[in-house]
């Protein structure tokens, strides 16, 4: 067995992947042979670092898009002519060596990226479950300086989920004290485009007796532009309790809505 | 000649109860109190742990009633009653207590409870009150607690608190004098047809949201620098926030049609 088809089977040779009769062969060229016997003790500290390297998984995506990514690469190079090193069977290795290095720290830096954007996640929805837990719990609370901090909460969560848009509707319509009502609804503004929350203002408009939260109503439903706000203004318009301002500033709701 | 006694007794309380002139309870286990009436009520510290409530008869500016008499002779050996509820003070009150919570509801009219309430609270209690749907004004003096109160007409003038104050008016003006700046909770004043007037210790550390959607604005804190009278315009028709000094709670100062003036305490 020649120094080269040594080169070629050494991988396996470390691995035990080879026949028995293959084994002594090239064990019995190593004995003689001083340069496969460092090319077999480079391969070997070269295993072992690679070992040192924790396993990680590509995603399915990731594994995918290298696939694809190969395949184009490989159909450009038949199209230009590049010569295939897989004639030289040194080369051949050591580039496959090479290209396993690569992507064994790419897949590792990639993996750090993964994770550290996997525990900011894990972070942020951790702080948002408790802010939840706190801000449903404080919007319960006799006083109403804690529940309008409560509804301050609201300011935290990217995609509410209805449980907590429930929590702030009900404030806006039943709750007793006016800051914290106004407070809601300034708190539901941030996400006017939710078909609940459009619907819950239309409802509240004409149920709600303070001037200023009447405004700020009418304010939201105008810039989210929702014709079935015309009919509780009109409403309101009406009604003999409901004051100067509020009836300029519906005047003025009424014809940007029409 | 005992049950004569007993009978004697009896009316003898029964007509104490009906001319009572004060109500007063202990606040033991207590820590908010919370009053609705329709009137124009007074708040200050007591030294007792007790609540007592009585007539506001030291109030300037209350607007007489001339226009019920109440003829004792007449109602002798009646009892009044009430549409909203029972009193069981003896003073036109219902009283009701949950917890550590005791609500007290004024079953009496504006004009019947005319010139309004005079109430003493110990000091740290938390106190809620809701002056109705007429022209009670409500003042508050010397609470180093929790306020929330609310008026419709009637002003509010607060004076010597250090909050987190939640004060809301439809129509009057809303007056705040702090003496310091609890930092436990936001502090949110409003009002939708009048000025807001809160001076506060040059040194508060806060984060504050000032908007006057058809009024001014003006300060005396380092906010921008356009001079008028003494203080400074610093904005109209929009939302100003700063924070001052270190920054801290939130206040937060709303009038529709008022202005708003934000002073430093000397």
């Amino acid at each position: 067995m020649k120094c080269i088809h040594i080169e070629d089977k050494i991988v396996d040779y470390i691995e035990v992947n080879l026949s028995e009769q293959e084994i002594e062969l090239i064990t019995n060229h190593i004995r003689t042979c001083e340069s496969c016997k460092n090319t077999l003790e480079q391969t070997k500290e070269m295993l072992n670092k690679f070992n040192l390297i924790p396993d990680f998984e590509l995603s399915e995506d990731l594994n995918k898009n290298l696939d694809e990514m190969l395949e184009s690469e490989e159909k450009l190079a038949l199209r230009n002519g590049i010569v295939s090193l897989g004639n030289n069977k040194v080369w051949g290795n050591v580039f496959k060596i090479a290209a396993s290095i690569f992507f064994l720290m790419f897949g590792y830096v990639a993996r750090g990226y993964i994770e550290r954007d996997a525990q900011q996640n894990i972070a942020v929805n951790e702080n948002q479950q408790r802010n939840k837990k706190l801000m449903l719990g404080m919007m319960e609370n006799n006083s109403p300086s804690e529940r309008i901090k409560g509804v301050g909460y609201f300011e935290d969560f990217r995609n509410p989920d209805i449980k907590i848009i429930e929590a702030l509707v009900d404030r806006m319509k039943n709750d007793s004290n006016s800051n914290v009502r106004f407070a809601a609804v300034e708190a539901l503004s941030t996400f006017s485009e939710s078909e609940l929350i459009k619907s819950s203002l239309i409802d509240v408009l004409n149920l709600e007796p303070n001037p200023s939260i009447q405004i700020e109503i009418i304010k939201i439903l105008v810039s989210s532009k929702d014709k079935r706000a015309l009919a509780p203004m009109k409403i309101l318009l009406g009604k003999a309790n409901t004051t100067k301002y509020v009836k300029d500033r519906i005047n003025i709701a009424v014809s940007a809505l029409l | 000649m005992r049950k004569i006694t007993i009978i004697v007794l009896a009316f003898f309380c029964i007509s104490i109860c009906t001319s009572q002139e004060n109500y007063k309870q202990s606040l033991d286990g207590v820590k908010r109190v919370k009053i609705y009436t329709q009137t124009n009520v007074k708040i200050t510290v007591g030294s007792s742990n007790d609540i007592i409530i009585g007539d506001y008869k030291d109030c300037k500016d209350c607007r007489k009633n001339d226009r019920i008499i109440n003829d004792k002779n007449k109602s002798k050996k009646l009892r009044p009653i009430y549409a909203n509820g029972n009193d069981n003070t003896g003073y036109g009150l219902q009283v009701k207590r949950e917890g550590d919570l005791l609500e007290i509801l004024d079953l009496k009219s504006a004009y019947q409870r005319n010139p309004g309430l005079r109430i003493i609270l110990p000091q740290g209690i938390s106190i809620s009150l809701n002056c109705g749907q007429l022209d009670g004004h409500a003042v508050i003096e010397g609470f180093s607690s929790e306020i929330d109160v609310e008026t419709h007409v009637g002003r509010i003038d607060l004076i010597d608190v250090s909050g987190p104050i939640t004060a809301n008016s439809l129509a009057g003006e809303v007056n705040i004098i702090f003496n310091a700046v609890n930092q436990k909770g936001p502090t949110t004043i409003r009002t939708s047809g009048s000025n807001i007037d809160v001076t506060l210790p040059k040194n508060t550390n806060a984060n504050i949201e000032l908007r006057s959607d058809q009024g001014a604005v003006f300060t005396d804190f380092n906010f921008k620098p356009i001079k008028k009278d003494g203080l400074r315009a610093i904005g109209a028709n929009r939302r100003i926030k700063s924070s001052i000094n270190k920054g801290g709670v939130s206040i937060k100062i709303s009038s529709h049609l008022g202005n708003i003036y934000l002073r430093k305490k000397e």
